[in-house]
């Protein structure tokens, strides 16, 4: 059983909830206790962690193919299997919060398939473009984006 | 429900249709305008009758400002801004406001705050409430109660601060109860109210918090983002902000993979960026080393940079990029040779390449000599360079003599740099290679980049070609028939020919996993016909005067023109 932030218990498989290292390794710890071992999960919230077991128990029936780097595309459907696609067809704050578990929980799949969804928005974008899609301010001050572009140059379009 | 607009309701026009649209059903609902920001979506109205436990933002209502209770009623014409206007700032407020988290202890919003610019309208209309807080400046500034635009003027123009507010639906009843149970709604106008209100995004769509540059995710993930990211995705993200500039810059941004990538289909890549390469491996183990003067580890990117830009601007080749007997214990490069076709059947009748074999490997060595690596030849071995022998070159051809085969004469190649071609413009150091064979001058080979963009050198004259690496053979190249374009990809088992035409269909069956999957290691060896640029015409002078006889081919910036004038003697003479 893993338990969410909020004290939330959710039942899991022993071969599912190994998918994360980090219960992994609790549960190797805990290997003389009884067959139901709770894991307290604190760091992660019940509607992230509830995503997480979704992810995990669909990948041990479908196991996502790896996602090549660097991303052949911006579409995600085009890079991952399409029950994947749509797993990470989410509003920002739950991705942003789903590469945090997924790294706290270390579970690799999960980490690059939402790490690569966020790659997908970047991908092909302007730097425009990429503040206007993740709210990002330009700090930078005239002379140093003069600076930055033409550092940049090297790798213009001829 | 107390406040129930509907998007559906709208009519064609885009406008509200009042009539259906119910605001205040009764008055002890008033106090009870709230949204539920528990909905994931953050724009659904709170229905529970006890909005202090209805949803988390929920609460009593603030004291109401008893010197803001006197207004009076305006005229029902006031309809400047559209309903639909209306209708999607108080969404974009309600969703800014959820996802913002904004903090809870609010204050009440006067109605002229209202603005259409800053879509603070909404935010009014929810203070009634003291629902929602926005992260505004406050300031102890208000119109006072008699400048205060009284219904429905008041959501026109303040006469204080002459700030523009959006008009009301024409619905004077309404207004009146809604101001009876909410004063500070429509006196307190805050001045200025356009420079202290948040920056709203335009669009209808709230935008969310900066999660991945703000320090919302560890460095790990984030580096782990970049890693999904081309080249030109990472300096793309440079120009974003400051934080993306130093991160994707980083070493840990995947620049050591793209390093190995772009390379592995590459025959050569610069000393420069080799060590900058180096530098940015031994960086991981030195904790001093971590961060450069500029803020982060870009070695591996500045690496990157400096083999393309070296590859884009030198077209030279020094005397180590020519010679194989490098003052190191490796060796330097085997130069492909071949003959073209214009150099006539004489000579491609006994070219290995021209017989379909690999071509021949002649080496360059610092005295000034060149011998022959392949094919091996019948004399002795002349000499043997880092276990590799050396022959004299030509010595595998057949020689008879009365019937009988003999070891072949002796052919003796040297080569040199000079300044310039008799028939070509003046260029750098390198630029130049005349090679002397059996004695006597060949027309010069002019050396640059392989045009098949695989940054090795060829050196080419009008009868000859030299590649700083394997050619392609030529069974396999007979792309001028257009079949079969084919190039060596390198596998850790060896080397094998893929189709160039087919490369995208190749199925990967080698994966290099040195350091990372994916890296398809294929190398462009053909150096097509058509990218030859130096022909009989071109280099006319210098194959005239072979043809002639000439052993020695003149040299300097005058060359050229001294062979001009004594040519138009002969003319004359004739």
């Amino acid at each position: 059983m893993e338990i969410s932030k909020e004290g939330d218990t959710f039942p899991v498989d022993i071969e599912v909830a190994k998918m994360s290292e980090l219960v992994r390794g609790m549960l190797e710890e805990d290997a003389d206790e009884e067959d139901t071992t709770e894991i307290p999960l604190p760091n992660v919230k019940a509607q992230v962690l509830k995503k997480v077991i979704e992810f995990c128990k669909h990948h041990k029936s479908e196991p996502m193919t790896e996602i090549e780097k660097p991303l052949k595309s911006p579409v995600m459907a085009e890079v991952v299997q399409k029950w994947y696609a749509d797993f990470v067809n989410v509003e920002q704050v739950l991705l942003f919060e789903l590469i945090l578990a997924a790294n706290y929980m270390d579970i690799k799949p999960l980490l690059d398939l939402t790490c690569a969804t966020v790659a997908s928005m970047i991908k092909g974008k302007t730097p425009e473009e990429i503040r206007k899609t993740f709210n990002i301010a330009n700090d930078f001050s005239p002379e140093e984006e003069a600076q930055v572009r033409e550092e940049n140059k090297w790798c213009e379009e001829p | 429900m107390v406040f129930n607009i509907n998007p559906r309701t709208m009519s064609a026009t885009n406008n509200i249709n009042i009539d259906s649209v119910s605001l205040f059903d009764d008055d002890d609902s008033l106090n009870k305008i709230c949204f539920d920001f528990d909905d994931p979506k953050g724009k659904s109205w709170c229905t529970s009758s006890d909005n202090s436990s209805c949803c988390s933002l929920c609460r009593l209502p603030n004291d109401v400002d008893e010197d803001a209770r006197d207004f009076e009623h305006g005229d029902d014409d006031a309809d400047s801004l559209s309903d639909l206007e209306a209708l999607e700032t108080l969404n974009d407020l309600v969703s800014f406001s959820t996802s913002a988290a904004a903090p809870r202890q609010a204050a009440p919003l006067s109605m002229a705050q209202a603005n259409p610019n800053n879509n603070t309208f909404a935010a009014s209309m929810m203070s009634t409430s003291d629902q929602v807080s926005l992260p505004l400046k406050r300031q102890a500034c208000y119109c006072s109660s008699s400048s205060a635009m009284m219904m429905p003027s008041l959501f026109n123009t303040c006469a204080e601060c002459q700030s523009t507010s959006p008009t009301l639906p024409n619905r004077s009843t309404y207004f009146t109860q809604f101001a009876s149970k909410n004063s500070s709604f429509l006196t307190r106008h805050h001045h200025s109210c356009t420079q202290l209100s948040p920056a709203f995004p335009p669009s209808s769509v709230p935008a969310p918090p900066d999660f991945l540059t703000a320090g919302f995710l560890p460095e790990d993930p984030v580096y782990s983002i970049l890693t999904f990211l081309d080249v030109r995705s990472l300096t793309t993200l440079r120009l974003v902000n400051t934080k993306l500039r130093s991160m994707a810059s980083d070493n840990n941004a995947g620049w050591k993979h793209h390093c190995a990538a772009l390379w592995s289909r590459k025959v050569r890549v610069c000393d420069d960026a080799r060590r900058l390469f180096d530098q940015a491996n031994a960086a991981e183990d030195d904790a001093a080393g971590r961060r450069a003067s500029n803020g982060w580890r870009s070695s591996a990117m500045e690496a990157y940079k400096t083999s393309i830009l070296e590859a884009e601007s030198v077209n030279e080749i020094t005397e180590d990029d020519l010679c194989f007997d490098l003052a190191t214990d490796r060796s330097g490069v085997k130069w492909s040779f071949r003959f073209k076709e214009s150099a006539g059947l004489d000579w491609t009748s006994w070219d290995p390449w021209w017989k379909n074999g690999p071509a021949r490997k002649l080496v360059f060595l610092r005295d000034g000599s060149i011998l022959q690596a392949h094919p091996p030849g019948r004399s002795t071995i002349v000499t043997t360079h880092n276990g590799t022998p050396l022959y004299d070159v030509f010595s595998e051809r057949l020689v008879q003599r009365n019937g009988v085969d003999i070891i072949p004469p002796r052919i003796e190649m040297r080569w040199r740099f000079v300044e310039s071609s008799m028939d070509l413009p003046s260029r750098p150091d390198g630029a130049y290679v005349r090679i002397t064979v059996g004695g006597r001058d060949v027309p010069t080979y002019v050396v640059r980049r392989s045009p098949n963009g695989n940054w090795g050198f060829i050196m080419e004259s009008c009868w000859g070609l030299y590649a700083s690496f394997e050619l392609a053979s030529r069974e396999d190249a007979t792309s001028s028939l257009g079949v079969g374009r084919r190039a060596l990809r390198r596998t850790r088992n060896g080397s094998r020919w893929v189709n160039v035409d087919d490369e995208n269909n190749v199925e990967d069956t080698e994966e290099d996993n040195i350091g990372r999957r994916n890296v398809r290691r294929r190398v462009n060896l053909f150096v097509e016909e058509s990218a030859m640029t130096v022909t009989g015409v071109s280099q006319w002078r210098e194959a005239l005067l072979y043809n002639i006889g000439a052993v020695t081919l003149p040299e300097g910036n005058h060359a050229s023109s001294q062979f001009d004038a004594a040519w138009q003697n002969a003319l004359l003479l004739r």
